[in-house]
């Protein structure tokens, strides 16, 4: 009864997180960071973060490998189920209304203007997050060397992001220094 | 998108069944990786690793951040959108000030969006 409980209350926590995304991974950041480590303390920032790096790699889409994640490191495998299923739920009612008219929403004017405001309030909290994350990750002077590379790289090639893992893993093992 | 063409080649049905076909793979691959992940989380090796790419995957969402402030501060003609920016001073310093829900800021951002007609 008490699992039962504890399931519904993810479903609950992650539809309103669903309500809240608009797009990107990227702008789901901060509402995780919000929602799930600075509100109720269930996962840390690192979590956050290595939950996206693995999101990312994976088959499919980068959002719901990331909830699924982060749903198993919650309450395992049931965790993760309800988890997506529960970002997904009001996802799946606001298109299946909208489906209809799709084409007249997307190119109505109100509405661009609208997610034009929610962007700017998004962009700000990405910031707010991102600098959090900055604090967090960089401690140490081989991770700062490391961020910076892979930022230079992954701005002017098209490395594949798996390859910027293998190197981290490669450093890491040959590296003695305690970090 | 799943939902959306559920929906078109077979209702309500149709949108559930092609949802939740999208989102199996995720949910059963992550409970395999997560049970790997967890094995190694005490791997003096694995943490030293994983703080290298902690630091990694945070270089490359930081560039994936830039790309969406740069599409919500830059107007349609790749011009400064002033609006967009006094507007996210001022949800910065209020954010700072008095802690409410994010779904209220945004909510309000949207509706001055509209009011200012922010999309140019």
């Amino acid at each position: 009864m008490k699992k039962i409980k504890s399931l519904i209350k993810l479903f609950y926590l992650f539809s309103i997180m669903g309500i809240q995304m608009f797009g990107n991974l990227v702008t789901m950041i901060p509402i995780f960071e919000n929602e799930l480590v600075t509100k109720r303390k269930l996962i840390t920032n690192e979590d956050v973060l290595d939950a996206i790096t693995i999101g990312r790699c994976g088959p499919g889409a980068a959002i719901v490998n990331t909830i699924a994640f982060i749903g198993n490191r919650i309450d395992g495998f049931l965790g993760g189920v309800f988890a997506v299923l529960g970002f997904c739920f009001f996802p799946f009612l606001v298109i299946l209304i909208i489906s209809y008219s799709i084409d007249t929403f997307l190119n109505d004017e109100i509405i661009k203007h609208f997610l034009k405001g929610v962007s700017t309030c998004i962009s700000v909290m990405i910031i707010n997050s991102m600098i959090d994350f900055g604090k967090k990750t960089l401690k140490s002077k081989i991770c700062l060397l490391v961020f910076i590379v892979t930022l230079l790289l992954s701005i002017t090639t098209n490395i594949p992001i798996v390859c910027y893992l293998i190197i981290c893993v490669i450093l890491s093992i040959f590296l003695k220094i305690d970090f | 998108m799943a939902t959306y063409v559920g929906d078109k080649v077979g209702g309500i049905i149709g949108s559930i069944v092609a949802t939740i076909s999208f989102v199996i793979p995720a949910i059963v691959s992550m409970y395999f990786v997560y049970k790997l992940f967890d094995k190694f989380k005490d791997n003096k090796r694995v943490n030293k690793a994983l703080k290298l790419i902690r630091a990694s995957t945070f270089a490359t969402i930081l560039v994936s951040c830039f790309t969406v402030i740069k599409n919500t501060v830059l107007t349609n003609s790749n011009h400064l959108n002033y609006k967009v920016i006094l507007l996210a001073i001022i949800i910065y310093f209020s954010m700072k000030k008095k802690k409410l829900h994010p779904l209220i800021y945004m909510v309000m951002s949207g509706i001055i969006g509209i009011v200012f007609s922010f999309s140019m």
